[in-house]
């Protein structure tokens, strides 16, 4: 396992960039294309949005957002934070094949995150919620 | 992020250039707000110099054909390419919206 980058930002929207900056600052070292660099980005402020919205509902945390090369060469974004509990992988899709009028208007950023990722992991441990969302690169 | 604006046979024609995030989307939603409520019945969305767009970005689209279909109007996309065109089609948004290739196509049959 190969750490590329470490960031720690509070969770507030005006850090989204800073956030995003370094993932592709890394993902840009891996040689993705900038088609795939621009999901991976969506991804990521995908998921950080939610945690802006939903981690600290009292207070302001922070986020700690790390990117690396797991044992299988595989880019790795692991993003954590220490507020309410929230599990990404039990929200449910979005139903998409109805008609405008009858399209609830959010709901679609967890599921660009399946969409655009390869592997979505969440684990609760210590008080932290900790989401890895894992990009395979290209063969 | 930047919008210009222009008109054509009275139809308003937004080209968004740049990204559309979740620091952007209000500013988007604004402009979208502003050419609706003015009475603003045919939009031309012209996306061919956008980037990059996230969930903001679709949720202030969609809330703006939302209105405009209630009041009778019409909303049609130009110009999808790259993350922009794969974003709304996983999202559902090509069976939502009427989408062109090119302004000149969009024009004729809006």
């Amino acid at each position: 396992m190969t750490t590329l980058s470490q960031v720690n930002f509070p969770a507030t929207r005006n850090h989204l960039h800073q956030f995003i900056d370094s993932v592709v600052g890394s993902a840009k070292e891996q040689a993705f294309d900038d088609q795939k660099i621009g999901l991976i980005r969506l991804a990521v402020e995908e998921a950080l949005v939610n945690i802006f919205k939903y981690a600290y509902p009292d207070a302001v945390g922070d986020v700690a957002l790390r990117c690396l090369l797991d044992d299988r060469e595989r880019f790795v974004i692991e993003i954590e934070d220490s507020g309410a509990p929230f599990n990404v992988l039990t929200v449910s899709e979005p139903i998409l094949a109805v008609p405008l009028s009858e399209r609830k208007i959010g709901g679609l950023g967890i599921h660009l995150i399946r969409q655009f990722t390869d592997e979505v992991e969440y684990r609760r441990d210590g008080g932290k919620n900790l989401l890895r969302l894992i990009v395979e690169k290209a063969a | 992020m930047e919008i210009d604006t222009k008109e054509k046979n009275e139809i308003r024609i937004l080209s968004v250039k740049g990204s559309i995030d979740a620091d952007t989307a209000s500013e988007f939603d604004q402009s979208l707000e502003k050419h609706i409520s003015g009475g603003r019945d045919k939009i031309i969305l012209d996306l061919s110099r956008l980037e990059y767009i996230s969930s903001a970005g679709l949720r202030v689209i969609m809330k703006a054909a939302k209105k405009m279909e209630i009041t009778g109007g019409e909303m049609v996309i130009v110009g999808l390419r790259g993350v922009v065109q794969e974003v709304f089609k996983v999202s559902g948004f090509y069976s939502l919206f009427n989408i062109y290739d090119s302004e000149e196509e969009a024009v004729l049959a809006t």
